[in-house]
């Protein structure tokens, strides 16, 4: 266990007969961070989580949370609690009630329980529904609701499967909002799981990016985006040109790489393979020479104009780019312009995917 | 439009003929209660309160209809709880062969309150239990646990397990988890099959008649108050016995109801 880290995931796999979900995940959590657990449907991040609160044994592997092995132990004696999809709100009981639920269970009664759950739903910007029926509360109360519910009791891990699946765009956004506030303020340990990389991206410290039961990248958000550790976590992290490219060693020892037929000095490792693959993000292509790799000449195919930027896809041959650019930048379809990319921008991937 | 009219009139006379079929009996049986002469055959000569008033002056009648209350209640209630136990387990936990220790469970209400009634008279006599009310509240749990068992599986939902896991999660032992979250939620569902346990322990005649010697329930008693001879007050009895059943029944039906309304 790293130290400084309050979660250690070490070594766990799952098998559910013989498929299996998750492929030896090895992963540590620091004290007080967002943690967003990143990945399609499938990938098995619903499953670690679970695995995490203990509603699933793994297969191999242990969990440790403040240097205490948790890995058999139930839901109810370990130092988490979860914010299920569905919320999960007792239907026989009021708002009150269900966020009392934990405190009962640990025998705190009367005055004191009902401090804390006032307080605890003060914190999620619920003041006054002690008294109310749970049925009778929107999308986005109920959501609150389980939030409350969850941190009254103080876990040291909070775990959140999917929170904000159920309500629409624009709830989505502002509780993101609200729960990024709300983890700052309370300092609990958030491990989120969800699909949405813009979600992930606007709440984490760190993102974990979850693929067929393997981790593909894991660390914070801009680390993920500007330097992916494979050609998948690039994809899925927001758009990405992705073109294919050969690696020739030059005279001097440096390695050259051609990109679309054009010869570029690019300095990649020593072991790279003959052929890889580049990933570049939209944003980061530039539209002069100044950029530290040159990439020729491409001719203008589409323009989008979007709001606060413009979408251009450029041609080059077979080859075909996205780039964005502010919208105050004239450019006209035809238009033929040179393109170049500063070397920090470029992520390199074997054909494979891994990184080169 | 007169054809139209009489299509509309067939169905009506029918329901009307099936209607008086199944309540023509009991209507008649519930008029001659208020028989003010001492024959429950036309013509009605009534409405009078006597033979009520007789009922309730029949100490024999009344330690019946006593006895059915608490066999109803007890037998009821022991129903109830083994088929919620049963019920969630087998949803819950899914055992190895639970299609089969379903099959098990339900089998009683397969099997005639003849072979029952006789087959418990005989054990009991192996046994040296001899014939009690004791003997009839097993011979009604035996014949409605299956009923009930029946009516709260159909009640427990399968989303209904995240209440459980959030519980859990919450530091419920398995304890709580049942008495705060699992009952609750299901308590429509466990009324109504106590209610409807109930109402079948209450006019079950059958079993009681094979297990009782004495002190007889209700059904019994008005069984052999008949065999002596029609009066009024047997009207009276059955009119009881026929009401209380109704009463339980619709109450019944209410909170199945409810449960539908609640989980949307």
């Amino acid at each position: 266990m790293t130290k400084g880290s309050q979660v250690s995931i070490q070594g766990i796999d799952k098998f559910y007969g013989q498929s299996q979900i998750l492929d030896d995940i090895n992963l540590e959590f620091a004290a007080g961070s967002y943690v967003v657990v990143l990945g399609p449907s499938g990938s098995g991040k619903t499953t670690l989580l679970a695995i995490l609160g203990g509603f699933v044994e793994a297969t191999r592997g242990s969990v440790i949370i403040d240097g205490i092995d948790v890995t058999s132990a139930t839901p109810s004696k370990r130092p988490t609690t979860t914010v299920f999809q569905d919320y999960a709100l007792f239907p026989h009981m009021s708002v009150g009630q269900n966020v009392g639920f934990g405190l009962a269970m640990r025998g705190i009664k009367g005055d004191d329980r009902r401090e804390q759950v006032e307080e605890a739903l003060q914190l999620v910007g619920l003041p006054h529904v002690f008294d109310r029926n749970v049925t009778a509360l929107s999308g986005g109360q109920r959501q609150r609701v389980a939030l409350a519910r969850a941190l009254v009791v103080k876990p040291k891990v909070l775990l959140l499967d999917e929170p904000l699946g159920a309500l629409d765009l624009k709830l989505r956004r502002q509780m993101q909002d609200e729960l990024a506030h709300l983890q700052h303020t309370v300092g609990t340990t958030f491990v989120h799981v969800t699909h949405d990389q813009e979600e992930a991206m606007a709440l984490a410290d760190t993102i974990v990016i979850l693929r067929d039961g393997q981790v593909e990248d894991a660390g914070a958000p801009e680390r993920l985006y500007t330097r992916p550790a494979t050609e998948f976590a690039a994809v899925f992290m927001g758009d990405s040109n992705v073109l294919p490219a050969s690696v020739l060693k030059d005279t001097s020892g440096v390695n050259v790489v051609s990109i679309n037929g054009l010869d570029v000095r690019f300095d990649t490792s020593e072991s790279a393979p003959p052929e890889v693959v580049l990933s570049i993000r939209p944003e980061y292509l530039r539209v002069d020479r100044a950029g530290d790799v040159n990439l020729g000449m491409w001719r203008v195919a589409e323009k989008h104009f979007l709001g606060p930027i413009q979408r251009l896809v450029l041609t080059s041959g077979e080859s075909q780019l996205n780039l964005t650019l502010p919208p105050t930048h004239k450019v006209d379809i035809s238009e033929v312009i040179h393109i170049s990319v500063d070397k920090d921008s470029i992520a390199l991937f074997t054909v494979e995917g891994k990184s080169a | 439009m007169r054809s139209r009219w009489i299509r509309g009139l067939i169905p009506a006379l029918y329901l009307l003929l099936i209607y008086s079929f199944i309540l023509l009996p009991v209507a008649v049986l519930m008029l001659f209660s208020f028989q003010a002469s001492a024959l429950p055959v036309p013509p009605f000569n009534g409405p009078s309160l006597r033979w009520y008033q007789e009922l309730f002056a029949d100490d024999r009648m009344i330690s019946a209809l006593w006895h059915s209350m608490i066999i109803g209640v007890i037998s009821a209630l022991i129903a109830t709880i083994i088929g919620f136990l049963a019920a969630y387990a087998l949803t819950r936990f899914r055992p190895r062969g639970s299609q089969i220790l379903r099959g098990l469970i339900m089998s009683p209400l397969g099997v005639s309150y003849l072979v029952i009634g006789f087959g418990l008279s005989i054990s009991a006599n192996q046994l040296a239990l001899g014939k009690s009310l004791w003997m009839v509240i097993v011979g009604h749990v035996v014949v409605n646990m299956p009923l009930a068992f029946a009516i709260i599986m159909s009640q427990i939902k399968e989303e209904d397990i995240s209440y459980e896991k959030a519980a859990r999660d919450l530091g419920a032992s398995e304890f709580m988890v049942i008495s705060r979250v699992v009952i609750p939620i299901l308590s429509p569902g466990l009324l109504a099959a106590f209610l409807l346990s109930f109402t079948l322990s209450w006019d079950e005649f059958i079993i009681s008649l094979f297990l009782t010697r004495f002190d007889v329930t209700l059904p019994v008693e008005i069984w052999s108050a008949l065999r002596t001879g029609l009066n009024p007050q047997t009207n009276a009895a059955g009119t009881l016995v026929f009401v209380i059943s109704v009463v339980v029944l619709v109450s019944a039906y209410a909170f199945t109801r409810r449960r539908k309304g609640a989980s949307r």
